[in-house]
């Protein structure tokens, strides 16, 4: 290759360049602009599927096959591509003459799967963890004991200035009843205010799922946050 | 040798045998498209049906149509259950397939050397390793809309074509590879229309929304009607550049028949990647579409099994090229 030809071979790779960019930037403006973003109640995180590995590695290993959301038998693996959550407002004293104006955090999906447990929650089948090819998502046997020990998709978070029977608006225990593990990730007092036991939460989000308050009064904690990197070893 | 014999018998048996391979082709590129839409129908059929939703089988005319097709059956979780994925992954039963650009990504981001995912990119390599760009002809779905995309082009008379480097593709695979080093994050699956196609269409099906791929992708293809004639799969696409490494010394090769060839060019104008057939110098980037062998009117051009001759390429007059020096009537220079 001599000079002028090189020349012009620079010249086309800048063009290319140029392109990419343009339709790159575009494509990203288009989806700001059209694509609705999936809002989340208060306090609410998307987390991942069962026997994901720690944040970093699994969107090393993860090739964004879909295949897990293919399988899931909740339909709950969802690929969002923007997620909007809000403040909790509870957290901001009720009186106060000056409201925090604190931007909501938004969590961009790069089409690694998702759960969003105010929507769906998982059912604890494992088949994600079977049928993924790249291990991003370990295997876990179908096993009670199993899935107790190995699975932590988050430790659930019951927020009791919201929670029915700890406001003592009205009697509830939806989490109780819809837990897999009740009775011992989740307990009632003598006055059917619930408790989460983090050391036997495997954080399925099925508590979030159905408690029936529209914004929810318990939310699954992930061991890592989307928009901060890991915060917690798994 | 082989090929070409069957080629050229089915030829004389039937006038127009170059064109029963377009509607292989074509047939194979549809049912992959048709693949594509049906997966996550059965995919979702299947979820719902496990959940015991009646209604919302019913609710869907595509559920519906899944259900009242396999209802009857024994077995229906056998059919229902049988294939996953799309091209980017493949699983039938418990053959896992994969895209060899997701296998490159994933050892890129993930930095292992090693892994039981690599062996499911083993077949398309080997695929690849004899027949060069296959996939990008045969089964790659975003290469039939981009072909559609070409119609349209022609049909709309738009002439304006800016050229970029062939080579750009190369550069943005290797730009890709360290990228996904550095950043431990695969890059490649968002932008890769093939992928793009697939997980569009079941992200439809599914949620009933597109991603940011589709905006992506028809970007793309208006770029390719209006600036740049198939500037995907000729100058940017990673994966197509990975295949041409790949097929670098590929088997199945376009011979020229330097006596029956008129140069009258018809080839180079139908090769939708802009190469020279004529010439010779199809390289690494001719897809095996066919449509240069079609287009030839004088049987001038065929495909033939073989190693590359010695020159590198077989190119028409070419004294290195075995075909040409052995034939008389050697074209004037
Ligand atoms: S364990 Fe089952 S229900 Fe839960 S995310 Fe995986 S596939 Fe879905
Ligand atoms: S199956 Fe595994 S590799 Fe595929 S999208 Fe799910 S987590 Fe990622
Ligand atoms: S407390 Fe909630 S998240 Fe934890 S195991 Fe029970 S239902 Fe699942
Ligand atoms: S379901 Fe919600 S409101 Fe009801 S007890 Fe549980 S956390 Fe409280």
């Amino acid at each position: 290759m001599n000079r002028r030809q090189f020349l012009s071979w620079l010249r086309r790779l800048a063009k290319t360049a140029a392109a990419g960019v343009v339709g790159l930037a575009g494509s990203r403006w288009l989806r700001a602009g059209f694509l609705g973003a999936e809002a989340a109640p208060p306090a609410q995180r998307p987390i991942r599927p069962p026997g994901a590995l720690p944040e970093a590695r699994f969107r090393a290993a993860c090739t964004r096959c879909l295949l897990c959301g293919e399988v899931c038998s909740a339909m709950c693996i969802a690929f969002p591509s923007r997620i909007e959550g809000s403040q909790p407002p509870l957290r901001r004293a009720p009186g106060a003459m000056e409201r925090q104006e604190l931007a909501p955090p938004v969590w961009r999906g790069d089409d690694t799967p998702y759960i969003l447990p105010w929507k769906r929650a998982c059912n604890l089948c494992m088949r994600c963890g079977e049928v993924c090819p790249t291990g991003a998502l370990r295997p876990i046997a179908v096993d009670r004991q199993t899935i107790a020990r190995e699975v932590r998709m988050g430790v659930a978070l019951i927020d009791r200035k919201v929670c029915l029977p700890w406001t003592r608006t009205s009697w509830c225990g939806a989490c109780l009843t819809a837990c897999p593990y009740r009775q011992r990730a989740i307990t009632v007092d003598h006055q059917g205010r619930p408790t989460v036991h983090p050391e036997h939460c495997v954080g399925c989000g099925l508590c979030v799922e159905v408690c029936p308050l529209r914004y929810k009064a318990i939310a699954v904690d992930p061991p890592f946050a989307p928009d901060r990197g890991a915060v917690r070893a798994e | 040798m082989i090929l070409r014999g069957w080629l050229s018998r089915r030829r004389r048996r039937w006038p127009g045998g170059a064109r029963k391979v377009q509607v292989l082709r074509r047939t194979l590129q549809l049912l992959v498209l048709a693949l594509l839409f049906a997966i996550p129908t059965l995919s979702l059929y299947d979820n719902l049906r496990n959940q015991r939703d009646e209604v919302g089988i019913q609710s869907r005319w595509d559920t519906r149509l899944v259900h009242r097709l396999v209802a009857d059956l024994e077995e229906p979780k056998a059919l229902t259950q049988a294939v996953r994925g799309s091209v980017w992954t493949f699983k039938a039963g418990e053959l896992v397939i994969s895209d060899p650009l997701a296998v490159v990504d994933f050892v890129a981001a993930s930095r292992v050397p090693w892994d039981r995912f690599l062996i499911t990119a083993l077949l398309p390599v080997l695929l690849s390793l004899l027949l060069g760009r296959v996939f990008c002809g045969w089964l790659c779905p975003a290469d039939l809309l981009f072909e559609l995309a070409g119609k349209a082009r022609n049909w709309a008379g738009i002439k304006t074509d800016v050229t970029f480097s062939r080579g750009t593709k190369t550069a943005v695979l290797a730009a890709g590879v360290v990228a996904a080093v550095i950043l431990g994050n695969q890059v490649f699956a968002e932008i890769y229309p093939p992928r793009i196609v697939g997980a569009e269409l079941y992200l439809w099906i599914t949620f009933g929304t597109f991603g940011a791929g589709a905006w992506f992708f028809l970007a793309l293809i208006a770029f390719e009607i209006f600036v740049s004639r198939r500037f995907w799969c000729r100058y940017v696409c990673p994966g197509g550049a990975l295949y041409a490494l790949l097929g670098r010394y590929r088997l199945l090769r376009l011979e020229v028949d330097p006596v029956a060839c008129t140069e009258c060019r018809l080839c180079n104008v139908s090769c939708e990647l802009g190469l020279d057939p004529m010439g010779g110098r199809f390289g690494q980037d001719c897809n095996n579409c066919g449509l240069c062998v079609r287009a030839c009117g004088h049987d001038a051009l065929n495909w033939r099994l073989g190693l590359p001759p010695s020159g590198g390429v077989d190119r028409l007059g070419h004294p290195e090229s075995g075909v040409a020096a052995a034939t008389p009537g050697e074209p004037a220079p």
